[in-house]
């Protein structure tokens, strides 16, 4: 079998099996813009067709907000003029999935440089992300919008779960791209990390049981969540938590962390090529100010059992206080609330991974103007694994105008068709990408928001990319 | 220059699109409250009471006693320490004696010279008892006071004795008596007294006098003796019949007074127990013995009366009488009363006993009124003070059903119903249960259950809300079936909520 053929056989095989698991966090149509400079943010092994790059601030400015199931139209009742009038807890809870995901992530960058020596393309970024994802069940929402009615026997509870990440870090950058020979091109971008805030959820879950005959209810509870922030937190003397502990800026440039890119590129052909990549293979060290909360029930008194909050009722006794005595009445809510309290302590250092990424891309260029991908990328997130399939055709016009029309497919998330817009006016490069259109226009009722925009300069001629009769991929300046 | 206006234009108008989009519809500041719909289910209250653990809420447990088994009465206990006392029998009555002895003067008108001479007498005294004849006595207590005077002037010393009475040493009593200066009274508690003439007394004086000169033919003496407080401690003799009269009469309670209604007892069960440290057979007639109540007409507990129990002599206590006793009685209780004669030697017979103050006839009544019954309708009436005006409950109930289930082995129907009441504006505000039977015995030993839902639409929400008090009455009967009731008896209970909720939580 002709080895090229085998290459793209294997190469179809590695995209659709990875399509079966792999999750992708964040897709962008700048991604595949192949005029873009911040293409490299995906793909390290790029081979830009510029000099040197630079911007300030403006260069790369992002929003996104993924979701598996929140709509707006499904949140609210609206009024006879159309707006929102109210929350419907039970529609809302129907539009929920058994498993629901909203991650939010946004960056900016402070300084880029990319910057092309006598070989290969060194690249410096200096910036801040936010990354936060929350993974969480329907159950809370479906006992709020049903009651416990909904919810009886040993076998059905009503169970609560979430599991939230989130965490802000500033990033500094440093990459290098190198064209090994005509075929195969690699990058690697290694990336110091200041932690600012961070919040990690090892457990975040309750079950409530109904006895069907006697109604007794059963409730489990395991709160267990770490979270650093960048003034001082403490616990005070009555065990509350205080967050009014002195600020410096020095406290920015705590918590150390090391991340790094590694991609290789792999051309086929004129026509073929593939892309891997690994992103954000590393850790932040968060070793000042945290804190770690923790929940249980308590054993406050009579409706603790073995762990659990068992209310199985009153006592007739009680019932005649309950109803006659208020401040018994007072009382018992007091020691009601006792069960469940929750604890502020001090915690350790610990680490946190990064949101490594996954991604495995197959670019089809037409010509040298134009070009198919097909990309499966997925992403470790603190709450699981999700992945992204998408499809992509990116083309040059005029020289000077890039776009880019993008479909990716996440779980319980369809309707992403993305689009982007680049363009160099005199020397500044202007994009404008969404990898959910919908979502620019019904951000509430999209399954995502995202938006990218950023003016990057390119302080040097344009090189020129093209690509021979033989397939070899050639450069020179203009 | 064309193209970059070109590629402006093309920003220009994407940017214009994507601020097109309609804003009204995610204004959200007219959002005002949630819309909830649900059903919650709540446990509101249990129980598991057992008899016994019913009787202790009653707080009548101290009166019951309980068998083996499991069995229970209400055990009333009446003791009469004393119906007949000794103390009482062995007393003489108080007396008086006077006495004017007149004796010739033997002597000549003139006396030559002053003589010293000493005059004797002698008399018997009888002592006053109502149904002792005391041969032999130790004295508990008693005294003598003794006076004479005589037309002689002073008689100097008078030396009074008796051969019946004994000190402890067995020495004839003596008592020097002084006219003039002397003592003239004498205790006789701890002396002896012994004598062959039942309760007599024989006592001698012995006059001793100096006489200058006697001027009257005739010796003229008056004696004077008072005796009081006369009780014996032990005595050896003859006793009559003796008998003294008792009255019982006396309230009781069964259950708290706000039950209501009458329960046909059967199998109550009477007890006499009695000591009769006297050493004469006695006995007990009860003539007079009724029980009523509210309601209940007296009626008579023995038939036919009267009843004769015999007391036999013994130091300790011994059951004498036993019987079973059938009737109506009110649930709160009654009044007893029983008049009763306790007798001493009813037989009359005749011959020498010992008799001591401290000889008594006691009696113990106790009463057996075993949970065996059955009941036309006995009513509980209770009242609950409840305070839930200031709750602010959510005004979004739909429906509130109250589901209360019953699971009893008590042998007892069981109805109640439940009153709302305003006491501020002394109206009842709802009707919770309306003769509801909660409980369906089933008199066979088995367990009955009886669930009940009470459903509580909106508006009557409101009404429980504003309502101060709960007035639960709640009717008990057998259904003509005879019951026994026993501590292991359970009656399980639980009540829940169910509560549908459908409405808009303002913000």
């Amino acid at each position: 079998m002709d080895m090229r053929k085998l290459y793209r056989i294997s190469l179809a095989v590695a995209l659709l099996t990875v399509a079966s698991f792999a999750k992708s966090q964040v897709v962008s149509p700048v991604d595949f813009m192949r005029l873009n400079p911040y293409q490299m943010e995906a793909n390290p092994a790029a081979d830009l067709p510029y000099e040197s790059v630079m911007s300030l601030v403006i260069g790369n400015i992002g929003l996104d907000v993924q979701h598996s199931t929140l709509r707006f139209d499904n949140l609210f009742d609206f009024d006879a003029q159309g707006r929102p009038a109210t929350v419907n807890l039970r529609q809302f809870a129907n539009s929920l999935k058994e498993d629901n995901f909203l991650g939010i992530h946004t960056g900016l960058d402070f300084f880029t440089l990319y910057k092309r020596p006598s070989y290969g393309l060194v690249t410096i970024n200096w910036g801040v992300r936010v990354h936060g994802d929350a993974r969480f069940n329907d159950g809370m929402f479906k006992l709020l919008g049903y009651g416990n009615g909904a919810f009886v026997g040993e076998d059905n509870p009503a169970r609560v779960g979430m599991d939230c990440n989130a965490q802000a870090y500033q990033e500094l950058a440093v990459g290098y791209q190198w064209n090994v020979n005509e075929k195969l091109s690699l990058g690697v971008r290694t990336k110091t990390l200041f932690g600012l805030a961070n919040v990690t959820t090892d457990a975040f879950d309750a079950e409530l049981y109904t006895d069907a005959d006697t109604y007794a209810l059963r409730l489990k509870e395991h709160i267990a969540m770490r979270a650093a922030l960048p003034n001082a937190v403490y616990v005070d003397g009555n065990g509350e938590l205080r967050a009014d502990g002195p600020f410096s800026v020095g406290e920015l440039f705590r918590n150390p962390g090391f991340g790094i890119d590694l991609v290789a590129e792999y051309r086929f052909d004129e026509h073929f090529s593939a892309v891997a990549a690994v992103h954000d293979l590393g850790f932040i060290h968060w070793g000042k100010n945290n804190i770690a909360l923790t929940g249980q029930v308590n054993d406050a008194g009579q409706f603790y059992d073995n762990g659990d909050f068992l209310y199985n009722g009153l006592d007739i006794d009680q019932l005649q206080l309950i109803v006659s005595d208020d401040a018994y009445r007072e009382r018992f809510l007091d020691t009601l609330q006792q069960y469940f309290q929750l604890e502020f302590t001090s915690a350790e250092s610990y680490n946190t991974s990064l949101n490594t990424n996954l991604l495995l891309r197959g670019n089809y260029d037409v010509d040298p103007h134009n070009r198919f991908s097909a990309q499966v990328q997925g992403c470790f997130l603190g709450s699981g694994f999700r992945p992204a399939f998408t499809v992509a055709y990116c083309g040059s016009f005029f020289d000077n105008l890039n776009a880019c029309v993008t479909y990716t497919v996440m779980p319980h998330s369809y309707d992403n068709i993305g689009l982007g817009v680049s363009a160099m006016i005199e020397a500044c490069n202007i994009y404008l990408t969404t990898n959910n259109l919908i979502g620019l226009f019904k951000p509430m009722n999209a399954s995502g928001f995202n938006a990218r925009v950023g003016i990057v300069f390119n302080l040097f001629k344009e090189r020129h990319y093209t690509i021979d009769e033989s397939g070899v991929t050639n450069s020179t300046n203009e | 220059m064309m193209k970059t206006n070109r590629i402006a234009l093309l920003f220009g108008l994407l940017v214009c699109l994507l601020a097109s989009c309609k804003k009204d519809h995610y204004d959200v500041t007219n959002v005002h409250g949630v819309n909830a719909e649900g059903e919650l289910l709540l446990p509101l209250a249990s129980g598991s009471y057992t008899m016994m653990e019913m009787m202790e809420r009653f707080q009548i447990d101290s009166l019951l006693t309980f068998t083996e088994s499991g069995g229970m009465s209400f055990a009333y206990s009446y003791d009469h320490q004393g119906a007949l006392k000794g103390s009482k029998l062995l007393r003489f009555k108080d007396w008086e004696y006077e006495a004017h002895y007149t004796v010739e003067t033997p002597f000549p008108y003139g006396l030559p010279e002053p003589i010293d001479t000493v005059l004797n007498m002698s008399q018997d005294v009888v002592f006053e008892a109502d149904n002792i004849h005391v041969v032999s006595a130790l004295m508990k207590s008693g005294h003598f006071e003794f006076g004479l005077t005589s037309n002689l002037g002073d008689l100097g010393q008078v030396v009074v004795t008796s051969p019946n009475i004994k000190d402890a040493q067995g020495n004839d009593f003596r008592f020097v008596y002084h006219q003039q200066t002397g003592q003239t009274g004498f205790d006789l508690a701890g002396l002896l007294y012994q004598t062959d003439e039942p309760n007599t007394l024989t006592l001698n004086y012995e006059m001793h006098a100096v006489f200058d000169e006697i001027s009257v033919p005739q010796m003229e003496f008056d004696v004077h003796i008072l005796a009081s407080d006369l009780a014996i401690r032990e005595m050896s003799g003859y006793v009559d019949e003796y008998s003294s009269r008792n009255r019982i009469d006396t309230t009781f309670t069964l259950f708290p007074d706000n039950l209501s209604g009458d329960l046909e007892i059967n199998g109550a069960r009477l007890r006499v127990s009695e000591r009769n440290t006297f050493d004469l057979d006695a006995c007990l007639i009860v003539d007079t013995a009724w029980v009523t109540g509210n309601g209940i007409a007296p009626y008579s507990i023995f038939d036919p009366m009267p009843v004769v129990v015999d007391l036999p002599s013994r130091n300790v206590f011994g059951e004498v009488y036993d019987c079973v006793l059938n009737g109506r009685l009110n649930a709160a209780g009654g009044h007893a009363f029983a008049s009763s004669l306790f007798k001493v030697n009813a037989e009359g017979t005749n011959t020498l006993v010992t008799v001591v103050d401290t000889s008594n006839i006691d009696v113990r009544v106790d009463v057996d009124i075993p949970f065996a019954f059955s009941i036309d309708e006995v009513r509980y009436l209770d009242t609950v003070n409840m305070r839930l005006s200031d709750i602010d409950m959510p005004d979004m109930i739909e429906k509130l059903t109250l589901e209360l289930t019953f699971s009893s082995t008590i042998p007892l129907n069981l109805d109640g119903r439940f009153f709302m009441y305003d006491s501020e504006n002394e109206i009842v505000t709802d009707t919770l249960l309306v003769d509801s039977r909660l409980i369906r015995a089933l008199f066979d030993g088995t367990p009955s259950i009886t669930t009940l839902s009470i459903d509580i639409t909106e508006d009557r929400v409101e009404n429980v809300m504003r309502s101060d008090r709960i007035i639960m009455l709640f009717m008990v009967d057998t259904d003509a079936h005879d019951v026994a009731i026993n501590v292991n008896q359970k009656l399980d209970f639980s009540a829940k909520a169910r509560v549908k909720y459908k409405g808009v939580v303002e913000f």
